[in-house]
Formats: structure tokens, sequence, C-alpha cells
């Protein structure tokens, strides 16, 4: 008899658990199919809730603390110009721009019959006031972008030319950043307004701030009026949260606690995760390419001997790691920018494939014996991957973790050899080659590719600038001042029931989205 | 000396080895809060200005001295990256982990008391064999995996559970149950785990006892031995474990809290010290040792309810 009492006490806990699962009802509601934008009738009432890796740390576009903070601003302030998927540049509150032959000025019209949501027109005016407050605000950080902007003429109410003191072609795609989103003049002239943390109706945007808790998560509504741009604001409520944990987020999405999770695609096990979770459920796994470069900054200041740093290069296998590590995820790259994005160099041949027992020569020749790579805290792998790599070429690396501004910091103050960094190139390969340069200070100087991406940004002919461009793609890999190891893909997993991801996405960087054109699928389904 | 003048003495003691312990190691820990909050494209100029606007660029001494005057105030700093006072952040991230703590709590104690008395019915009976594996098996596994593992087959297969978040007690209490019931079970396993083992032992221990075996030659029923004789026996050792498990479960709660997406004193807890937020830093272990002396007064306390000769042995 006593034997029979654990197993009715093990009938009774199924049972207990058999009822539960039948009784209650947590997990996705049912859904209809994938469905398109542009033929999905869409659920204005509906509210969607995303996760992302992202932190909100503050809303103002031209003091962001990183780029993070776009995720969260976006979706409040325009932008003049807006970049789409391989960096193809659209109009959004700029209507048109005609850049001068010598591209000393441009003249841009902008579109009418838009205001901020406190009622203030936006028009030249405003324009104004917005640029020169990303230009000469103390702690502007979209300040290196305008460096070259002298002045802005009013032509009319909704005309405006910029002038500058040197050739700038690539105005409109700088203009696509945080540079050119667009703030109320009547917030700006308010000294007691902080947009970071309270963007209140300073922007033109489709959706309000309506909370903000700081590090965790922004909560939306969809602006009163309606909107200038008739596509966007399709949700009445939106959340975007921080889950810092890819399981977490894996978790709530498979139980329908979310509708939009971002995949990490810097580890190849988050994405096949995904990818099952996607298989025969009501997930929808969106995989983009974007020209976020996964690469090794070499302090070429301290590392002065250019055999060091080819030796470097050398001694990294970026397509092992591509393929074995990332299983394809991560596309090895000899160049800055991903093929299909601007600056790309079709048929450009690597200087310095991986080849290593020339790494190891060039190692012993150069007394490369001891390196460190500083890396932000969590992103182990590649660091490791490549102290492996090094470490058969002769070269002992020491791994150095910080947290990601840290770790930038020690980079450029010269306190460490080298930063694993994935770069998300700027415009152009020249405009990159400039910020890296001088603006994000990654530390190398070298007047003759200072030069070339000077000469590259303030070309103007098409044809002459695409080979100044090329010259200066060689220049960079012959230099090697980094390594270049592969351009990642961005992985998003969302419910099949929302529609309009693919506009959210433009490749600018792994975890950036803007979910103005987001949907959901209503009752009725697909028309 | 008794135990409230214990605790008076010693609370101010241990409040100031504990934070300074903390101001120190978060000063020797390498890193630069200045710099993480300057963002990323600051210069070492906006560096500079944010280390003096934060007061980092005096010495370690007054710095510190600077934040207990405060304390004392009932000031306990603003948070570098969050721009809020410290003690409004930790009020705001309290309710989370108090709710998980707590149900926590009852969980270990109803199941880790309750299957190590059982176990003692019939020793080395199958019933406890079987607690005796389990109870291992629970001492042994990661928190985050059975968390995980939870996660899995209630909220992803069974779908009877949400996977993440939580829900104020204010919003209703059956959701809020529903998303507390699985990270307080994940947390839960190992004290109660532990709990079962040390209540077994105790009790065991306490039936070898010659008065236990007295009352049982006398015919007085079990449940009365138990309760009026074993109880008091056993109790202060099991009660004591009680205390360092509960003192424990607020270490429990960084990783529980970040698997199932709770944002409260444990995730407050990472983002801190990965963000080099030394004011909420001191703040959550302020709360933590406070949290740690009143365990440990109430575990004192509860001695002489278990057993009144304590008293009299202190009292003598």
């Amino acid at each position: 008899m006593a034997a029979r009492k654990p197993r009715r006490l093990i009938g009774a806990v199924v049972l207990v658990v058999t009822m539960l699962a039948a009784g209650c009802g947590y997990g996705p509601n049912s859904v209809s199919g994938a469905s398109d934008l542009d033929t999905a009738v869409v659920d204005r009432e509906a509210g969607l809730i995303a996760a992302t890796v992202a932190v909100p740390t503050g809303f103002d576009p031209h003091r962001e603390r990183t780029s993070g903070e776009r995720v969260y601003y976006y979706p409040v302030f325009d932008r003049l110009t807006r970049a789409e998927t391989g960096g193809k540049i659209v109009p959004m509150l700029a209507a048109s721009w005609e850049t001068a032959p010598d591209a000393m000025s441009m003249r841009m019209s902008l579109r009418e019959g838009v205001e901020f949501h406190d009622g203030t027109p936006f028009d030249s005016a405003a324009l104004v006031a917005s640029i020169m407050r990303a230009q000469h605000l103390p702690d502007s950080v979209v300040a290196p972008f305008l460096t070259t902007l002298e002045r802005i003429d009013l032509v009319g109410d909704h005309e405006v030319v910029f002038h500058y003191s040197a050739p700038t072609p690539d105005m409109p795609t700088l203009l696509a950043g945080p540079a050119g989103a667009m703030i109320s003049p009547a917030a700006i002239a308010d000294p007691h307004r902080d947009l970071r943390v309270d963007p209140g109706t300073a922007g033109t945007g489709p959706y309000l701030v309506d909370r903000f808790v700081p590090s965790q998560t922004v909560s939306y509504v969809r602006a009163a009026e309606k909107n200038w741009d008739p596509e966007a604001g399709r949700l009445a409520t939106l959340e975007i949260r921080y889950v810092a944990d890819d399981r977490t987020r894996d978790s709530a999405i498979r139980a329908g606690e979310i509708d939009v999770s971002y995949v990490n695609g810097t580890g190849a096990q988050a994405v096949r995760q995904a990818q099952l979770a996607a298989q025969g459920s009501t997930l929808r796994l969106v995989e983009e390419p974007t020209n976020q470069l996964a690469a090794l900054w070499v302090q070429s200041d301290r590392l002065t001997d250019r055999r060091v740093r080819e030796a470097l290069v050398r001694g990294i296998d970026r397509d092992a790691i591509a393929q074995g590590y990332y299983q394809g995820d991560c596309v090895p790259s000899a160049q800055l920018s991903r093929e299909g994005y601007p600056g790309h160099v079709d048929g450009f041949s690597d200087p310095y494939p991986y080849d290593p027992v020339k790494a190891r020569e060039l190692a012993a020749e150069s007394g490369l014996t001891n390196f460190e790579i500083t890396y932000a805290a969590g992103r182990e792998a590649l660091p490791v991957i490549t102290a492996d790599n090094l470490a058969e070429i002769g070269v002992d690396t020491a791994l150095r973790p910080g947290t990601s501004i840290e770790a930038i910091t020690a980079f450029r103050t010269a306190q460490t050899d080298s930063f694993m960094y994935s770069i998300a190139p700027e415009g152009t390969v020249a405009d990159t080659v400039k910020w890296t340069m001088a603006d994000a200070r990654l530390s190398y100087d070298d007047p003759a590719l200072a030069a070339l991406a000077e000469q590259a940004s303030r070309t103007v002919d098409p044809q002459e600038r695409m080979q100044i461009n090329a010259q200066l793609v060689t220049a960079l890999a012959e230099a090697a001042i980094f390594v270049p190891i592969c351009h990642y893909n961005t992985y998003f997993l969302t419910a099949s029931d929302v529609v309009g991801f693919d506009k959210a996405i433009n490749g600018e960087s792994q975890f950036m989205m803007d979910l103005r054109y987001v949907g959901r699928v209503g009752e009725e389904g697909q028309s | 000396m008794t135990t409230l003048r214990r605790v008076v003495i010693t609370t101010p003691i241990l409040f100031l080895i504990v934070t300074f312990s903390v101001f120190a190691m978060m000063a020797a820990a390498p890193g630069d809060p200045a710099i993480d909050l300057a963002g990323q494209n600051a210069t070492a100029e906006d560096i500079a200005r944010v280390r003096a606007e934060l007061g980092l660029d005096r010495s370690f001494l007054a710095q510190y001295w600077n934040w207990l005057s405060g304390v004392f105030t009932g000031d306990f700093g603003n948070s570098y990256s969050r721009r809020q006072p410290v003690a409004e952040l930790i009020a705001s991230r309290l309710e989370p982990t108090l709710s998980l703590a707590l149900v926590a709590i009852v969980i270990a104690v109803v199941l880790g008391v309750g299957l190590g008395v059982l176990a003692t019915v019939r020793p080395g009976g199958v019933f406890d064999r079987i607690v005796g594996v389990v109870s291992s098996a629970g001492i042994a596994l990661p928190q985050f995996w059975v968390g995980m593992l939870l996660v899995m087959v209630f909220a992803l297969t069974l779908r009877t559970m949400p996977a993440t978040g939580y829900v104020p007690l204010s919003e209703g209490v059956a959701p809020w149950a529903a998303h507390i019931v699985l990270p307080a079970v994940a947390l839960a396993v190992m004290p109660a785990a532990e709990l079962a083992r040390h209540t077994r032992g105790s009790v065991l221990e306490a039936l070898d006892k010659d008065h236990i075996l007295t009352a049982r030659a006398k015919g007085i029923p079990t449940w009365r031995i138990y309760t009026m004789h074993v109880a008091r026996n056993a109790g202060i050792p099991i009660v004591t474990v009680l205390g360092i498990r509960i003192a424990q479960l607020l270490g429990g709660t960084v990783v529980i809290e970040t698997v199932f997406g709770i944002q409260g004193l444990g995730t407050l807890t990472i983002d801190s010290v990965l963000g080099r937020d030394i004011p909420t830093i001191l703040g959550v272990v302020a709360l933590a040792a406070a949290v740690v002396l009143v365990v440990n007064l109430l575990v004192d306390l509860s001695y002489r309810f278990i057993d009144p000769r304590t008293a009299n042995r202190v009292a003598a």
C-alpha cells in the first residue's frame, strides 16, 4: 500500500498540470498569415510591444549618448531625409533637394502643411532653428557632421538653401541621421525643456511618448492629429522594451507576450534558436543584410610598424570566423562597405588575404609577441577566436573587457593595442573614414588617407567620385589600420500579424528599427 | 547583552563596513562612470566636465563622506545613469523583488519543511529516498536552469503561465500571482531543498531523544509528539538555515529577474554594476544589509518562541 502513495501523488500532479493547461490561456492569440503592408487591412486600434537590446536613455537626437537611442526617438522626431535599405536616401520632411554642380550649396524644398505636435508650423524658420541647435549646442554630438555648413538662407516659407565652406555632396545622407532631426522651435526656445527625459510635443512623428521608464521601457500613443505621412502611425499604442537577455526575449515572443523581438545576430546560437521558433509557429523571422562591419580596430599610432598590422590582418581568418562561428550569418568582407551599399568596390583585390605562414614571418620580423584586444563585455566570442588565430602565428593576446563606451575610450586614449568594434559606416566610405579619423577618434594619423577621403567626399562628378572611392578603399586596406572581418545580418522575430516590418529596418546597424510604418492585421485579415 | 541592544550596536558598524567595502571595491574596479555618462562621442573635456559634476574628481574618502553625510539626512544621492534619486529608484523596483522573495520564502518553507518532516515518518522508505534525491537535485541545479525549464514547460509548452514580466498587485491578485509563481518557484527550489534536508536531519535527531521515546512509549499520538516536542528541538536549526537562505534570496533574484524579464532590484543591481552607477549600487547594498540585519534579528527572536529555554540560557 505504501508504494502506491507516491504514484498517486505523481498522478495528482499530472492531473493538476493537465487541468491548468486546459483551463488557462497564456500564449499567442491565433493570428492570420503573414501579410504585406500594401495588401493588409490594418487594425488601427491595435497595439504592439517590441523588445530590443538598445537601452532607452534619452530622446534628444542632438545629444544622444549612443545610437541605440534612435530606436526610441525615431517614432517621435522626423528627419529631413531617410535612408532605405542599401543606403538609398529618400525624402522625409524635405520634399526634394538639388545639390549645386560644385556641391557648395543645396536648395531644399520642404513638405508643406506639416505641424509639430505643439502646433508650431514646420517651415524654413523651424528647419534653421533645428539645424542651428544641432550645430551649436555645446554638447551636440552631431555638430561634426555639419562642419562645412556656413549658413542657411531662407528663400521662402518652405524653401531653403544650404551654403557650405567646402563641397558637401553628401549632405542629404547626413540629414537622414540625428543631425537632420527636426525639433519644434518652441521647445528649443524653452530653457526648462529637457528633451533627453521628455520629448513632449516637440516632434512631427507619428507617435508621442506616453511613459518613459529610463533604462527599461518607453510607451507611445499615436498622435491625435493626422500625421503628414498617411502611411505612418498604424498602431494605437506602441511599447518598446529594453530586454538585455537573448533567452528572455525569445521566451517572451514565443509565449506571445511581445510582438517583435530583436534576435542577437552576433551569436549564431540565437539565430538558430529563432529559426526553430519560426518553423511551424505563428512567428516570422525577418532577415536583412546590414552594412555593420565586425572589425578589429588597430592602434596604428601605437603599432606604427606596418609589418605588425599586416601580420594581424593576414593572421585572422575571416572566412573561418564567418562560416564557422557565425555559420553564414555574417558575410566575410575585406572592405568597409558591403556589396549593395555606397562605396563598395566590385572586384576589389584584398592586399593581405589570410596567410598564417606569412603572418608568422611578419610577426617574428617585427617583434610582435604580445597583443591586447579591448572589447565590450558580453561580446567575448570574436575576441577569443581572434586571440586563438593570433596564437597560431606566435602572438600572445591579452583580452580586456569593458563597457562599450569604456572600451572605445581606452582605444581612443591609446591605453590598448586594439578594439573589437562593429562599425556602421556613416554615409559613404569617405565620410566614414573622416568620421573615424576625426570625430570618432579611432586614432590613426595618415595624411595620404585623410587627403583621399577629403577628395572623395568633395568630388561631385559621379564617375570621378567612384574612382577616388576605389583608391580610398584600396589605400585603407593597404594601411591595415583595421582588420575587416564580416558584415552582420540583422534578425527579428515578429508575430505573423505584424505588417510593414520590412520598412522598419534599413540595414544601418543590427538593432536599428523605426517602427513608424509597422501595423497589425485586423480581424478581417487581408483584403 | 539583549538581542535588541546587540542589533543597535552592530547595525551602524555593519552598515559602515559594508558600504565602505563596496565603495572601495567600485573605486578599485576598472572603468569610469564619467566616460559612460559622457557618451560615445565625448571629448576629454566633456568627460572631465561630467567627472567634476559628479564629484568624481574629489578624493576617494571625500566622495565616500559626501555620500555618507547625505545618507544621514535621508538622501542616498542621485543615480548617475537614470538622473533620478536613488531612494525613488529603489522604491520603484522594490515591489517585484519583495513579491518574488516573499512568495519564494513561503514556497520554500512549505515545501522544504513539509517534505523534510514527511521524510522522517518512515526513514529509509521510498518517500524518504525520493525526498533525498529531489533535494539533492534541488541543491545541485542552477537557479537559471530551473527558471528556463519552468518557462519551457509551463509558458511555452503548456501555455498556462506567462513567460516574462511582472504585474503589480494593484492590477489584480490573479495576474500578479500568474506572473510571480514561476520565478518564485525557480528561486525557492534551492532553499526548499536545503530546508528539506536540514529538517529531515533535525527531526530525526530529535526523534532519537529519550523524552521522545518516552512519549512514544506512553502512547502519545504521533502528531502531538511532532508538534509539541520535536518542533521545539528541531525548530532552531531549521530557522537558522531559513534565516541564512532568506538573506541569500536577494542574490538569487539577480539571476531569476533576468531570466523572467522582471524589472526589480536584481536587474537594477546588474545594470548599475555594469554602468558603474555607484550611488545606486550603494543604495541597493544598504538595503540588502538592512534586510540581513532584520532577518537575523527575527531569527534570534524566534528562538525564544520555539524554545523558551534559550531565553533563560541567554539571561543566565
